[in-house]
């Protein structure tokens, strides 16, 4: 009671007793009226106060002076009302009011009309309206009839039907000794309780006295050994003639489930349960009591029979499940590194798509408010090990999470496992009240303390191996199995002195081991799950309460696919954020990785650094292709692992997995972009490498895109980080050693390997694609080379064809010539002629002004002496042809640099910018200059081996160009290689995307026995 | 998770070497007898291509369109007869290195043109000057057995080939080269041969100026060496032979204007000829080899070290 309510009351009290001028014995009444109130020492304050009050009203004796008191004092009580009045609020006024009431009537004398009078100006002065006055009145009186009570503000409890109180509401508890009577003051959300009888009751846990009125706040609970607990809500309810259209029943009709494996999980089971049940699942360990929730809350479909709300099949009625069924695990759902509200607020702004803002936050705040959270509200969740908020809190927080959707069914997963004995109190009395506001909520626990199993409306028990064995009243359920066994004091439930029940007790009944000769425990049961099961159905009665509902199943619009990846993302964008190690290591990885790397590798010949003599250049590519692929994978690698749980629940919402995904894939991007690009800026900028940042970037980002794509399908497929971890050196190995720079795809297991082109296992690796893509855009493509490189194109493949190619063909000619000599059968001339039919056709392709005639005859596999002839003369020209077309473009190439260099402040400036773009390392790379074979001859054609960077040939295919070509063709269209390999990369990318939708990897990870 | 960046880490840092190594060593013995097969082959390519092929109108016919008119081919036919006989009637640079290491002047790597160089070179007049230069620095190199230069120079010269697009010739070259990596006599020979094989193939492919250049290198490279190794030294008999030699350059000098003044492509062959005929400038003043005394000697390095400078800047 606050000190402003005792202030008020003590002048209010004062001048009551000087109205009824019985002040000494009033003064006994105030001071066991404080004592109740407040701690010793300050009752004499107070009293101190209320001595000082009544002497200051105290005059003579005689009448006239007593009137003129009367006429003083409600003169001062006006006053003194008018100003509590303005300090007090509604609850706090009617808390006032009824002391004072009690005050006044505490004496034995029948009130006077004075006092009566007095009563009125306060209840007028605090608004208190007239049938809440005399209900007051009523409840204070020291002799009532049942008559007075007679008014819908009203909650009788009693043992027996009071029929005559027809306005009344009423409620029954066999087992109460006396009355209890509630007022409930609507307008001040206060509830008095009255009580009279020999009943030893608890409020709250403490022993009450009821010779005052008790005062009931929010959320209170009377216990008694004898009658079920009364809770606040339960109170509540009773005032509410319940809506028919709220309540239903939740009926299980022959419910099988049997396993994927041929085991039976479930056997047969019914039963009905109504709305506004707090229901029990117990049963040992592996007896299935999540395989049955999973049943019963839509999740797993029953082998056979039904479940039914209001005769509405769960699993056959659209929307059914998602309107109706909230369901708790175990788990925490919660993610970390949002605050309490967050939580709740983004589970809600999921959950409702049509609300707008405010109606979510008000909603949200309402949820906080209403499990006691709204304190800690800002709190973050914090890790299990890294606490924040305590466990009880967690839990209520998780429960919140479902409750804001507001279910009509709840199903909870052990709620009190690892929670202190008063948290777990705490979470059940949450529960149980849910349940009295018309809810039906399925609770699976293990081991429940006696007041917990006392909560429960009704008890379902398993056996081991799926068997029902007792679906019923929880605190019948002891004396069932005592009296199944023969046990003595069967009908006792409870323990006769302490009134507690233990509900390990039915355990052991149900286990009971067979005893052996020598009375020891052998492992046999006594009773058979299988025969408790047949005592259950034994035990059944048929007769089921017929009872219509009018249910509709609520109808939640989740939020639109879009708003859906919205929410997501700025859910995780925000969890980001707030890990401050995260973000610190995530951003800072790539710029240091960068910055070491670019400081190791920056070789420099005497003091000036110039990129063209770095020899490590290629090393610095290569090594930016892994950290991309590193970085990319390992910032993703655990994502959908670490939000299973989570995801899980999202699934049971029906939410989009697709939104989810994509929430996921948009978020991971951009982490990769901010990282590429800071590891781009850094390690150029280390390396001397300028101008080539964008493309760079562009390469590498892509690279990092494919990787993050690449994590999530593994982080989705596999069940926990370490097996992640341990996988992805096997998917990075692969791409280190295939990217084209350690092994040399020609030179490979002949079984996998290729002459032409890029071998398969090449070709799907990532690091090859983004490898080359980096190689030739750096040489081809960096300003200064960009000038010549088409030049150096022409005599490259010009010096190819005259000094090499021909020569191979020539060698071809001969082959021919001499079998031709030989009079060798026609066959041996095949493979040599099917080389020179394919290199002419292909000069014939690339310069279709040149016709060679013989071309007929070859495609006939015929060689005649003047085939040979013309032959020869062809590549003689073609010589010709060749020399003149490189000594062209070496001329044309001669005449440009002699332009850029003609004065020496120009030939300085071109020794410069070559310094700073050209690196001698790469083109030896890209020229293969240090590998001798320039061809290779199979049976088909010649493969050109010389300088692949500058190699083109119209005639082949995507998939056939060499490792460093830098250009490709595609569908008849050549295109350079960077795009091509970015496209080919993103490709890659949005495959794994569709592996990851299709959660392909885990379902062939379970196909093969995961 | 460091440690596997560690070992990427430790990857990449080895895959440069290894290539090195793979390519020094590995490659080229084990696939030695392969190398000779394709070397053979190419040999027997290259005969075939310096007999002039005939022009085969009938089979195709719009080659001739990239070819010379007859006149420019014929001056390029001259052109190509005046190289030859440069060529022919020189003996080659090589022996004027054969002759310093004869006599016993102490190695001098600070005299050569540093591999480093290479990179500056972007014109082609540079990239084949420096290409001969640098085959006189590696011939010098390798009569000393200056093993480590050697192959400085081996790679440097490899990747001007590279950058002549000549690499034709230097491959046969390498097979050998390595092959030979420990004789030093039969080193100075393929050297020597791989040069003359450069001014086949160029002169066979119509370059006969690039080859011209090359040409100019190396006895640019062997002259201004001579001169100053032997520039301090006063003759003696011993020695005789030497500074003969040194006088005799003068006869290359001559060929060389002479070959240079048909020259007409780059300004920078001209710029060259002049330069060449400012040294020869200096030669006529000296009358005979007696009078190659120190006085003289400096007065020919003072003309030629600018020259060369100008030709490896």
């Amino acid at each position: 009671m606050s000190e402003r309510i005792l202030q008020a009351l003590m002048q209010l009290f004062a001048i009551g007793a000087a109205l009824e001028r019985l002040t000494l014995q009033s003064r006994d009444t105030v001071e066991a009226f404080l004592r109740q109130q407040v701690s010793l020492h300050r009752v004499q304050e107070y009293l101190t106060l209320y001595d000082d009050f009544v002497s200051r009203l105290d005059g003579g004796d005689d009448a006239t002076r007593a009137r003129k008191k009367i006429a003083g004092s409600s003169v001062r009580m006006l006053r003194i009302c008018t100003e509590i009045n303005k300090e007090l609020n509604t609850r706090q006024k009617y808390i006032v009011f009824l002391r004072l009431a009690e005050f006044m009537q505490s004496s034995q004398s029948k009130i006077t009309n004075e006092e009566k009078e007095f009563l009125e100006t306060v209840a007028s002065v605090f608004t208190i309206e007239a049938e809440e006055y005399s209900l007051c009145l009523a409840l204070t009186s020291q002799n009532f009839s049942l008559d007075d009570y007679n008014s819908p503000l009203i909650l009788i409890v009693s043992a027996e039907s009071k029929p005559e109180l027809t306005n009344a509401h009423h409620l029954i508890h066999p087992d109460l000794d006396g009355l209890m009577v509630f007022l409930h003051l609507k307008r001040a959300q206060v509830i008095f309780l009255r009580y009279s009888g020999q009943e030893r009751l608890f409020v709250n846990g403490q022993p009450n006295d009821f010779s005052k009125i008790t005062v009931l706040s929010q959320g209170a609970v009377i216990r008694s050994p004898r009658i079920p607990p009364l809770y606040y809500t339960n109170i509540l309810r009773a005032y509410h003639t319940t809506d028919s259209n709220e309540e239903f029943r939740f009926s299980v009709n022959k419910l099988e489930y049997v396993f994927a494996n041929g085991k039976k999980g479930l056997h047969e089971l019914s039963f009905n349960i109504d709305s506004g049940t707090l229901a029990g699942i117990m049963g040992s360990s592996g007896a299935g009591k999540s395989t049955l929730l999973n049943i019963l809350n839509g999740s797993s479909k029953p082998s056979s029979g039904n479940v039914l709300v209001n005769e509405l099949d769960l699993y056959e009625t659209p929307g059914l499940q998602e309107g109706l069924v909230g369901n708790i695990p175990q788990d925490d759902l919660l993610i970390e590194e949002l605050t309490v509200f967050q939580n709740l607020y983004y589970n809600t702004k999921l959950c409702y798509g049509n609300l707008d803002e405010i109606e979510i936050k008000r909603k949200v705040n309402s949820v906080l408010d209403a499990l006691g959270l709204i304190e800690i509200k800002d709190l973050r969740v914090g890790s299990v090990l890294n606490k924040t908020i305590s466990g009880g809190q967690r839990k209520r927080l998780n429960i919140g999470l479902e409750l804001v959707r507001e279910p009509s069914i709840l199903f909870v997963d052990e709620p009190t496992s690892g929670l202190s004995s008063r948290d777990a109190e705490n979470v059940m009395d949450l529960l149980k009240q849910l349940a009295l506001s018309g809810k039906l909520v399925f609770v699976v626990i293990h081991q429940p303390s006696s007041d917990i199993f006392r909560l429960f409306d009704q008890l379902l028990m398993l056996d081991t191996g799926g068997f029902p064995v007792y679906f019923g009243n929880p605190s019948d359920a002891l004396m069932y199995f005592k009296k199944q066994v023969h046990l003595t004091d069967s009908e006792l439930s409870e323990c006769p002195l302490c009134g507690n029940i233990n509900p390990e007790q039915l355990f052991n009944i149900i286990e009971l081991h067979e005893v052996d000769e020598f009375g020891n425990n052998t492992v046999a049961r006594r009773i058979t799950p299988k025969e408790w099961n047949q005592l259950y159905r034994n035990s059944l009665s048929n007769n089921k309460e017929e009872k219509k509902f009018h249910f509709v199943a609520p109808t939640i619009k989740k939020a639109s696919s879009f708003s859906q990846w919205k929410i997501f993302f700025t859910r995780d964008f925000i969890a980001r954020l707030s890990n401050r190690q995260y973000m610190l290591i995530n951003l800072l990885e790539a710029p240091l990785l960068a910055f070491i790397l670019g400081f190791i590798l920056r070789y420099s010949v005497g003091e000036n650094y110039k990129l063209i003599n770095n020899p490590n250049l290629p090393a610095y590519l290569f090594i930016g292709v892994i950290v991309a692929l590193f970085l990319g994978l390992s910032v993703s690698a655990e994502e959908i692992i670490r939000d299973r749980k989570i995801q899980q629940r999202e699934k049971f919402l029906h939410l989009s997995r697709t939104s989810y995904l994509i929430s996921k894939v948009c978020l991971l991007f951009l982490i990769s972009a901010i990282q590429s690009a800071s590891f781009v800026i850094i390690g150029n900028l280390m390396m001397g490498i300028h101008d080539m940042s964008f493309s760079y970037w562009m390469i590498l980002f892509t690279t990092s895109c494919f990787a993050n794509l690449l994590g999530l399908n593994i982080s989705a497929a596999l069940d926990s980080a370490v097996t992640v971890y341990i996988l992805i050196p096997f998917l990075l190995i692969p791409q280190i050693l295939l990217s084209g720079v350690i092994v040399r795809f020609e030179k490979l297991h002949p079984l996998i390997t290729k002459q032409e082109g890029v071998p398969l296992i090449g070709n799907i690796m990532t690091s090859r694609w983004a490898y080359e893509a980096l190689a030739v855009e750096q040489f081809a493509n960096n300003p200064f080379e960009k000038q010549f490189f088409p030049l150096d194109a022409i005599m490259s493949r010009s010096t190819y064809k005259k000094d090499w190619w021909i020569a191979a063909m020539r060698e071809r000619l001969d082959k021919c010539e001499h079998l031709l000599n030989q009079k060798a059968p026609l066959d041996s001339f095949i493979t040599p002629l099917k080389v020179l039919k394919y290199g002419f056709n292909e000069e014939a392709k690339l310069y279709s002004s040149k016709k060679f005639l013989f071309l007929d005859d070859l495609q006939k596999n015929n060689f005649t002496r003047q085939n040979g002839i013309q032959i020869r003369n062809a590549l003689d020209s073609l010589k010709e042809f060749y020399i003149d077309q490189f000594n062209d473009a070496s001329e044309k190439k001669e005449i440009v640099i002699s332009r850029l260099t003609d004065t020496p402040q120009h030939t300085d400036a071109f020794t410069q910018e070559k310094n700073k773009y050209e690196n001698e390392s790469l083109e030896e790379m890209v020229r293969s200059s240090n590998q001798t074979d320039r061809l290779v001859v199979t049976n088909e054609k010649i493969i050109q081996r010389f300088e692949p960077v500058y190699h083109v040939n119209t005639s082949e295919k995507f998939l056939q160009a060499p490792l460093f070509s830098s250009v490709k063709n595609f569908a008849g269209k050549t295109v350079k290689t960077m795009p091509a390999n970015i496209l080919v990369i993103w490709l890659m990318t949005v495959l794994l995307y569709f592996t990851l939708q299709i959660n392909l990897f885990r379902k062939l990870i379970k196909m093969f026995g995961g | 998770m460091f440690v596997l960046y560690h070992v990427f880490a430790s990857f990449s840092f080895d895959f440069s070497q290894s290539f090195l190594f793979l390519h020094k060593h590995l490659l080229m013995k084990k696939y030695f007898s392969q190398i000779c097969l394709l070397a053979s082959v190419f040999v027997f390519a290259q005969s075939c291509s310096n007999n002039k092929p005939e022009k085969t109108t009938d089979e195709f016919t719009d080659t001739v369109g990239t070819l010379k008119d007859s006149a420019a081919l014929k001056a390029e036919e001259m052109l190509d007869f005046k190289f030859f006989y440069t060529l022919a009637n020189l003996p080659s640079p090589m022996d004027m290195i054969n002759a310093i290491y004869q006599n016993k002047v102490p190695f001098s790597k600070d005299l050569l043109n540093p591999p480093d160089n290479s990179s500056n070179y972007s014109s082609g007049f540079k990239k084949a000057v420096n290409y001969g230069i640098y085959g006189i620095d590696m011939a010098y190199a390798a009569f000393y057995g200056q093993n480590q230069d050697l192959l400085d120079y081996y790679s440097t010269s490899k990747k001007m080939a590279e950058k002549l697009n000549v690499q034709e010739t230097f491959d046969l070259f390498t097979s050998s080269f390595m092959d030979n990596e420990q004789n030093k006599d039969s080193l100075v020979k393929i050297i020597d041969r791989a040069y003359s094989e450069t001014d086949n193939y160029l002169r066979s492919n119509r370059r006969v100026e690039v080859a011209s250049h090359v040409l100019a290198g190396s006895i640019m490279e062997a002259l201004y060496l001579s001169v100053e190794l032997m520039k301090n030294d006063e003759r003696t008999s011993a020695n005789a032979n030497l500074f003969d030699k040194i006088y005799n350059e003068k006869l290359y000098l001559e060929n060389l204007i002479s070959l240079f003044s048909d020259l007409s492509k780059y300004p920078s062959s001209a710029n060259l000829l002049v330069q060449l005929k400012s040294i020869k400038k200096v030669f006529d003043e000296i009358k005979s080899s007696e009078d190659l005394n120190k006085a003289n000697m400096a007065l020919l390095s003072k003309a030629i070290l600018p020259v060369r400078n100008d030709l490896v800047k």
